[in-house]
């Protein structure tokens, strides 16, 4: 680690005791804890009353769980009853991105389409590619969509073979990102209930047939904290190129960006970080050395670019760096230095988007058939 | 100095009024840090305690109350945000940050400026890096995120500090 880290380190670590020690500590926050809780086992034991009597109250007051999960529901003469073990909520997760929001989603979850609308019937909402995942959570691309593998799908067209989403006929979760469907709650069939609330300036849509997972979903969403900037005002290109390189790739960081027809900037669609195999692979196949060099990527009728920075250790020192490169996704190309491409192995690609961005990007889709 | 979160006794046998008294400076602390409002922090410990104190039997016994409370911190910072993102709380903290140019001064203003532009957690995890002095996976773990991203979320931070001091350095 260089001297400049280490100060810097120091002045995060100065600073924030700095504003720790103003903080005021005399309020009474563990009384107030502990009011809420009374308050809250009293209400569950009140309703309980009110609803069938003492003694079905005491039942009510033992089933009911702790931890506000999922309500109980009810006998035929309207008395609690446990519906037994909740379905637990996944253990594992990913942070999803699309423009200025991440979610996270299960991590388990494909990848697939989003509703988007045609330009001779606006007000239709189509599934293009869809329902269901394209792509699996390992990367594999199944090709046609999986009914009934849970998804997360960006409005794109993935495919020519479209059908209306809003029929109410869900076959498994999905979480869309940036829909064109107003906020609000909808039956999606199947025991699915569809829940869409505005996010940082876009949409969010969860369907799950578990409220606690609908909502352990939307209550992720936030301003986007994927470390890509939401929106670019140009493509994004490399400034610097390290003059000694970086060895051992610990992690890369991939933003991708595309500029819609007639619009002014380049936003954000898709989001992720490589581990350490992918970005080492992937940086081997940037800086393989021995190929030709361009001045400009090729002509593409699709306006996409995906940054993607490689973080790893300086060759001659303790220090962390980062090497920013850029990858047009349809010419298969890369920048790995200021104004300079070259041709991208398929390894190399597939390095950086054996993930959603298989389907989040109209330069790895293709040709729709 | 005050006294970290993570700076302390064994919790096994402890009450939660022992436990949460011990505790409560810290995690006041920590949770300003992290919500970036005296009263975000008063609300996100008060329901994080709640939570713990309903929970106290299994958790003092299965879990480590520490990391389970911080959690419970950073997500009750995303739920939050979620009940008042109407509000465009972004753009409010940043408007607030840069309000007085003198402030700009100092180092340790920059890094507060720093802290409250970044995304939340991106925050949380320079926060638990630089004030409660954990390790990566340490954060990785109560973020619920992989260890590189981490890695990257702190780099960023340094990067934009880095940034911000030169800018001052500037005329």
């Amino acid at each position: 680690m260089s001297d400049e880290d280490t100060g810097l380190e120091e002045a995060f670590r100065a600073g924030l005791q700095r504003r720790a020690d103003d903080v005021d500590t005399t309020v009474s926050v563990v009384p107030a804890a502990r009011a809420a809780v009374r308050r809250r086992r009293r209400r569950r034991v009140v309703a309980g009353l009110a609803a069938t009597g003492v003694a079905a109250a005491m039942v009510t007051a033992v089933v009911v769980r702790d931890d506000g999960h999922a309500p109980g529901t009810k006998d035929p003469d309207g008395v609690a009853v446990d519906p037994g073990p909740a379905e637990p909520l996944p253990s594992q997760w990913r942070t999803e991105t699309w423009h200025g929001m991440s979610v996270d989603v299960p991590a388990d979850w494909g990848w697939g389409v989003a509703p988007t609308s045609m330009s001779f019937e606006p007000e239709e909402q189509y599934l293009c590619g869809g329902p269901g995942a394209l792509v699996d959570s390992d990367g594999r691309n199944r090709v046609n969509p999986v009914e009934t593998l849970p998804w997360v799908g960006r409005p794109n067209m993935a495919s020519d073979l479209c059908m209306q989403s809003a029929r109410p006929d869900a076959r498994a979760a999905y979480v869309w990102l940036g829909a064109a469907i107003e906020p609000g709650t909808v039956d999606a069939g199947n025991g699915y209930t569809q829940e869409t609330v505005d996010v940082a300036g876009t949409t969010l849509t969860v369907a799950t047939q578990d409220a606690e997972l609908r909502e352990r979903i939307i209550s992720s969403a936030g301003p986007t904290d994927s470390g890509c900037a939401p929106s670019l005002a140009s493509a994004p290109t490399v400034e610097m190129m390290l003059t000694e390189g970086l060895r051992d790739p610990s992690s890369a960081q991939v933003c991708a960006y595309r500029k819609e027809e007639g619009a002014s900037t380049w936003e954000l669609v898709y989001a992720t970080t490589l581990d350490a195999a992918q970005a080492t692979t992937y940086h081997s196949q940037v800086y393989d050395g021995g190929r030709e060099w361009a001045p400009d990527f090729c002509d593409t009728y699709v306006a996409e670019r995906v940054l993607v920075t490689i973080v790893g250790d300086d060759p001659y020192g303790d220090t962390e760096v980062t090497q920013d490169t850029v990858v047009d996704p349809q010419c298969g190309e890369v920048s790995g230095s200021p104004g300079m491409v070259s041709p991208l192995s398929a390894k190399g690609m597939r390095a950086w988007s054996h993930n959603g961005a298989q389907v989040s990007l109209y330069g790895l889709i293709g040709p729709m058939g | 100095m005050d006294v970290g979160v993570t700076d302390r006794p064994g919790t096994a046998g402890l009450s939660f009024e022992a436990w949460a008294s011990a505790r409560v400076d810290g995690l006041l602390r920590f949770a300003y840090l992290v919500t970036g409002s005296q009263h975000a922090a008063e609300d996100a410990v008060q329901e994080a305690l709640a939570s713990a104190c309903a929970k106290w039997s299994r958790i003092s016994r299965t879990r480590e109350p520490d990391a389970y409370v911080r959690r419970m911190i950073v997500n009750a910072h995303v739920s939050g945000w979620r009940r008042t993102r109407r509000e465009s709380p972004v753009a409010e903290v940043r408007e607030a940050s840069y309000a007085d140019p003198a402030a700009r001064a100092d180092t340790g203003d920059a890094v507060w400026r720093v802290c409250q532009a970044l995304p939340r957690q991106q925050r949380a995890a320079v926060v638990l890096r630089f004030y409660e002095d954990l390790d990566y996976p340490e954060i990785a773990e109560i973020l619920g995120v992989a260890e590189p991203t981490v890695r990257s979320h702190v780099h960023r931070a340094l990067a934009a500090l880095r940034v911000e001091l030169t800018e001052e350095d500037q005329p």
